[in-house]
């Protein structure tokens, strides 16, 4: 299947910022060059603009292009989005609920909306050609526009697709992440990510990456001890991050604690009912943050095919998480060993009682689950009382 | 779409709140993020200190205008000076920096799109065309800008920056 080098996406995905509210042409008199040349036709019809901001602040700015390949890439297209760039932007990374995604799955409001203004020109574009791959590129709020269109190319079968982020932050829930990790292909998948960037880190649960299993691909420079800004830059962290590395070596530096083994570590040693979990711990509680966001991405891998099936975009969140978490106990025992333990830890941090060796419902997860986060609410609310 | 001022939607002024909280809440943590880093709001070079000489023939030009201008995607900003060459066709123009607290808190893309044009005998050259993607003093190209630049020369590219100069 073809795919983009790093450096290849590397460079469309940084250089689509220099459009800013000018043309192709006027670029090109600028002496730009976006990566595409003799690989991709990039026309002034070629780009789209799509709509930031909320409410009042709606902005309307380029925001990435759709081009026909040629020579070696004939019958491919690629779709690069931008990201970050002006003020307004930010509003869109804040608009913080969810709706249902092009495949119909829950994802992040704001960025559907940004992927809505111009996805009828990415149709119009599409109709009556029949191309082989869709290679979809984006940094930052650009990396969850390609998410998008990635599940909007591959729910209608319009082509195989590739998925390249930078710096992306997490598009939508669940279900969402494992359905398209699952029609793309976690091999076509790259998410690529600075360790001291904090964007990728956001929204927090119930939002995950695709690829649902796996880490995404750290970039091996910099060190993630403190976050910074800068780390986030396309052009002068990501791009020049990259290098001339491939997607093997960029695999190949990943650490070993990347993949959640202190996690699975962490949880045998519940399920073997060890104690030192203490109520209320915040220590305790960012483990059980950390295996939660774990086992949700294995209890997606495990349930395979069925995952799209079984559950339906009607269910809440809660609903959603409790059943995921019951079903993939009961097709594996493993998961339901380590469900358990979870549960057994969550039981410990609200300082209740730890039930026995029950099995895992539905329901008493979705309860659980429900009763932690009306504690930490309340926790929250408490501590906010303080200095109000 | 026309709406008269009385049917506004109720739930605007809650949605702006939620807004609005969202936005104080990701300031605190940017803030915190920035003092536990020690930095304060840091100064963001948007075009850094530029020397050259103007050339036709091998000979300095003297009295040609010299245009600098530069545009802050972040602010949408304009910015721009202008100088004359001397009689040995040398020109300069100092560093130009500017500072935004949003902008040193929130994570985006820096671009600054910078041009410096030559006018002379009523002809425009492109002496520099170039996009800053850092906010970083002489983080153009990695050292002072200093360039030579001949009228009679074909635009060309020296990495990402274009126009009719050669830098040193």
């Amino acid at each position: 299947m073809p795919q983009l080098t790093p450096t290849e996406a590397a460079k469309v995905a940084s250089s689509v910022y220099l459009l800013l509210n000018g043309s192709v042409t006027e670029s090109r008199e600028r002496g730009i060059r976006f990566g595409t040349e003799g690989k991709f036709a990039l026309y002034d019809n070629s780009q789209f603009r799509g709509e930031t901001g909320a409410l009042a602040w709606k902005r309307l700015s380029n925001f990435g292009y759709i081009a026909w390949g040629e020579g070696a890439y004939t019958n491919e297209v690629l779709v690069v989005t931008r990201g970050t760039k002006i003020n307004n932007d930010w509003l869109t990374n804040l608009s913080i609920g969810l709706r249902p995604g092009p495949a119909g799955w829950p994802v992040h409001m704001g960025f559907l909306g940004t992927w809505n203004s111009f996805s009828a020109d990415l149709a119009k574009f599409l109709a009556g050609r029949n191309p082989n791959h869709i290679h979809c590129v984006g940094h930052s709020l650009g990396g969850a526009l390609a998410a998008l269109t990635a599940d909007w190319v591959t729910t209608n079968r319009m082509a195989e697709a590739s998925l390249y982020t930078f710096g992306a932050p997490r598009c939508g829930d669940a279900v969402f992440a494992g359905t398209l990790t699952q029609r793309v292909g976690a091999a076509n998948v790259h998410r690529v990510y600075h360790p001291a960037d904090v964007v990728p880190m956001i929204p927090m649960l119930p939002f995950f990456h695709a690829p649902l299993v796996g880490a995404g691909l750290r970039l091996p420079t910099g060190s993630g001890a403190l976050f910074s800004t800068a780390a986030h830059a396309m052009e002068d962290s990501y791009f020049r991050g990259v290098g001339s590395l491939s997607w093997a070596d960029l695999a190949n530096a990943q650490r070993p604690g990347d993949i959640g083994t202190g996690v699975e570590a962490w949880l045998e040693a519940g399920a073997q009912g060890s104690s030192g979990m203490l109520m209320g711990s915040t220590q305790l509680l960012s483990m059980i943050g950390r295996a939660l966001t774990w086992l949700v991405r294995r209890s997606a891998w495990v349930m395979g095919s069925a995952l799209g099936s079984g559950v339906t975009a009607g269910l809440t969140l809660m609903d959603q998480l409790a059943w995921l978490l019951a079903q993939a106990s009961k097709v594996k025992q493993e998961v339901a060993t380590h469900v358990k333990a979870l549960m057994s830890a969550i039981l410990r941090f609200l300082g209740r009682k730890v039930v026995g060796t029950a099995d895992v419902t539905q329901a008493f997860v979705h309860w659980l689950l429900a009763t932690l986060v009306t504690t930490l609410s309340a926790i929250a609310r408490r501590a906010l009382s303080r200095f109000g | 779409m026309h709406r008269s001022p009385n049917t506004a939607p109720v739930a605007r002024p809650r949605r702006m709140r939620r807004l609005a909280v969202g936005l104080g809440l990701v300031l605190a943590a940017a803030g915190l993020l920035l003092a536990t880093q020690g930095s304060a709001m840091a100064k963001m070079v948007m075009f850094s200190a530029v020397s050259g000489k103007v050339l036709h023939n091998g000979k300095p030009v003297a009295g040609a205008a010299v245009e600098r201008e530069f545009f802050w995607a972040w602010k949408s900003e304009t910015g721009r000076d202008s100088t004359q060459t001397d009689a040995g066709g040398e020109f300069r123009f100092a560093l130009v920096e500017r500072s935004s607290l949003m902008g040193s808190l929130l994570p985006h893309e820096p671009i600054v799109r910078q041009t410096i044009l030559i006018k002379h005998e009523g002809k425009t050259y492109k002496a520099w065309m170039y996009d800053k993607r850092n906010y970083r003093p002489d983080g153009e190209i990695g050292r002072p800008i200093v360039m030579t630049c001949k009228l009679e020369s074909e635009l060309h590219h020296t990495g990402d920056v274009y126009g009719i100069c050669d830098l040193q």
